[in-house]
């Protein structure tokens, strides 16, 4: 099957450039793009995308469990730990979701976050993955400030 | 040819470089040794990467537990991250409750000195290969 990451990428959306060092697992996952939407609370939602590819399969041909789970969890972190000034290190402390669908191989899965509260200590997320109109995936996070977490455990 | 777990391809497993034992009917070890390229710009196991050993535990436990020949598909997951995953790493996957077709499981994370890293449960079907 062939993949053609350069066409067809939705308007609007552009690459999500990723460090070679430290992000090499989403690069794998990838590649990703994004497109910057204004939310009504004043913050910019990232949007991601991501093309599914055979390499994201499971024993079906459609994508893994594990796959989706990343692209939520990524989503979450990256846009809950850029809706404060200055932006917070958060890391997962809870994640849980519910499959309803399967993306198959050429479908455009995007991301769509929601802020449930941000704490000094915790903050509330939850994120779907849709194709089209259509929810593959719907994901609840809670994280946590990394430096909160480094002083409770020197505590 | 591609690596096959308890007689299915996965090629999303494969990529990421996991492997499955089986224990007993009731028990199945995945095995993960930590790569960098898996890591989170905080030097420990990206939380995508434990979920899918987790998930993959899972599955693999309720294949197991029934002989399935096909794979098990989740329904819902829910995991708890307890400590930063680093170097080789276990999961225990087991099934809580064997339905006909809907299976109640749970997964456990370790790493080489026994600490729980991530603990998860999930509900999975039964699905024919098709």
């Amino acid at each position: 099957m062939t993949i053609n990451h350069s066409l067809d990428i939705p308007e609007g959306f552009i690459l999500h450039e990723l460090s070679p060092q430290s992000e090499q697992f989403l690069t794998m996952l990838g590649p990703w793009y994004y497109k910057n939407v204004p939310t009504d609370n004043g913050h910019v939602e990232r949007v991601f995308g991501i093309r599914i590819e055979p390499k994201h399969t499971n024993i079906w041909g459609t994508a893994h469990g594990g796959m989706l789970i990343s692209m939520a969890d990524s989503a979450l972190g990256y846009n809950l730990s850029r809706s404060t000034e200055p932006p917070q290190k958060l890391v997962t402390v809870h994640l849980s979701s519910d499959f309803m669908a399967s993306p198959k191989p050429n479908d455009w899965v995007e991301t769509e976050f929601r802020i449930s509260k941000i704490g000094k200590r915790m903050s509330f997320a939850e994120c779907s993955l849709k194709v089209g109109n259509k929810i593959m995936l719907r994901t609840s996070g809670v994280f946590t400030v990394l430096n909160q977490l480094k002083k409770v455990q020197n505590d | 040819m591609s690596q096959t777990y308890f007689g299915i391809e996965i090629p999303f497993i494969e990529k990421m470089a996991m492997d499955v034992e089986k224990i007993s009917e009731d028990l199945v070890h995945v095995h993960l040794d930590l790569q960098p390229w898996q890591c989170n710009s905080f030097g420990v196991a990206h939380g995508g990467v434990m979920m899918t050993l987790l998930d993959f535990a899972m599955a693999m436990a309720a294949k197991v537990k029934h002989g399935h020949l096909g794979g098990a598909m989740t329904i819902d997951m829910s995991t708890s991250f307890i400590k930063g995953g680093k170097g080789k790493m276990v999961v225990h996957g087991t099934v809580l409750k064997a339905g006909k077709s809907i299976q109640f499981c749970e997964a456990s994370a370790y790493d080489a000195s026994g600490d729980l890293l991530a603990k998860s449960m999930g509900t999975f079907k039964l699905v024919e290969f098709r």
